[in-house]
């Protein structure tokens, strides 16, 4: 019967797409994998290794905050360097805010603009005023030029990692690179690189 | 215009699955639908939201419509319209260098930005629901029945695909960039 052979044809056509639609799904997976996940750090400013920048700001609770510098026996410092229309930036803050208390970070929120928009997004995040600064002169000596941008300063007040952020494991990839000693997570793929090959 | 049953069948399968798909993408992904509907920059923001749920409604008209054959061709025109709409959104927003901002097709895990691929899509699309505007196909044989099923069937399937390889061509160029 033709009809039925014609039908046979058909689902192994079928049969085919639908294969190599898996196929491509599989390929799709294997490139979230690779996707390195990491703070990717632009290559401009104050280096990590190097000391960071010493600067007195005023925090948007009216008191001034030491930024750099050596903190003997101080825990590590986190700049977040956000913005009130950067909407990747507001949706970190929680995970930003969680983080640094679980791995116990002085976190200091800088932020360049509109101090009743910043203080507004602030509110709503229930970040205490303490922990944020407005001060455009932060971004400028740490050469800010992306955000939503984290530094992590040791307490000998060198730059212990950072880059540009996007996830919660970026911010933990900051801290593992701390403890690892890389600077970057392009170094941490050329070393692995150079390992495999 | 005559055309054969099976065609007709074909276009009617195809389109039906294809809406029902992007039905249950956008249900399934309602949190950024909004947003996306928002990032084309073509309504007032609170706008974004009730045209987001009238694109559902009308989706799932156009799908219920082509798979019954009720209404058929009034279906097959709003299953047109939307192409078209769909394509011209994203057409305006290429014109505008737009090109980073997420199409909403919402058809694979990986994000798909828009690209002239997609407007060809769609216009392709749009062509093979052409032979619906005469109304329904009358008086399908058993042998028009299977190659009309069959083929509706194994389109769907390669447009998946295809939705996969474009999407995979961005990430692919991503990675490279990344690990250079």
């Amino acid at each position: 019967m033709l009809f039925v052979s014609q039908a046979m044809l058909w689902l192994a056509i079928i049969a085919l797409a639908a294969a190599v639609l898996a196929l491509a799904r599989q390929v799709g997976v294997l490139h979230e994998r690779i996707a390195p996940v990491g703070a990717l750090a632009l290559g401009r400013g104050p280096q990590t290794g190097e000391s960071a920048p010493r600067l007195t700001v005023r925090n948007l609770a009216g008191s001034t905050v030491e930024i750099g510098g050596p903190l003997p026996s101080g825990p590590l410092r986190l700049l977040f360097f956000v913005s009130p229309t950067c909407p990747i930036c507001k949706s970190l803050l929680p995970t930003v805010k969680a983080f640094a208390e679980s791995e116990r970070l002085r976190l200091l929120l800088v932020g360049d603009g509109d101090a009743k928009e910043q203080r507004q997004m602030v509110e709503r995040h229930g970040i205490e005023l303490e922990r944020f600064a407005n001060a455009p002169e932060v971004g400028r000596a740490f050469q800010v030029a992306k955000l939503p941008y984290a530094v992590l300063i040791g307490a000998d007040g060198v730059i212990a990692a950072q880059g540009l952020v996007n996830s919660r494991e970026h911010l933990e990839s900051l801290v593992t690179a701390y403890e690892l000693g890389l600077r970057s997570v392009q170094e941490y793929l050329a070393q692995r690189a150079s390992h495999s090959a | 215009m005559m055309v054969d049953p099976s065609i007709a069948l074909a276009g009617r399968l195809l389109g039906a699955l294809l809406f029902a798909a992007a039905v249950r993408g956008k249900v399934k992904h309602r949190d950024e639908l909004a947003g996306v509907v928002a990032n084309y920059r073509l309504l007032p923001e609170r706008m974004a939201a009730p045209a987001a749920w009238l694109i559902v409604v009308l989706e799932c008209l156009a799908a219920l419509s082509l798979l019954s054959g009720t209404w058929l061709a009034a279906g097959a025109a709003l299953a047109m319209t939307l192409l078209i709409g769909f394509a011209l959104a994203m057409g305006i927003n290429l014109a505008r260098g737009r090109r980073e901002i997420d199409c909403g097709c919402f058809q694979s895990g990986l994000r798909q930005r828009l690209s002239p691929a997609l407007l060809a899509r769609n216009a392709i699309l749009a062509i093979l629901l052409i032979p619906l505007l005469a109304g329904g196909p009358s008086g399908a044989t058993r042998l028009q029945w299977v190659d009309g099923l069959g083929a509706g069937l194994a389109a769907y399937a390669l447009y998946q695909v295809l939705g996969e390889l474009l999407s995979l061509r961005h990430s692919s160029a991503e990675l490279r960039r990344r690990f250079a």
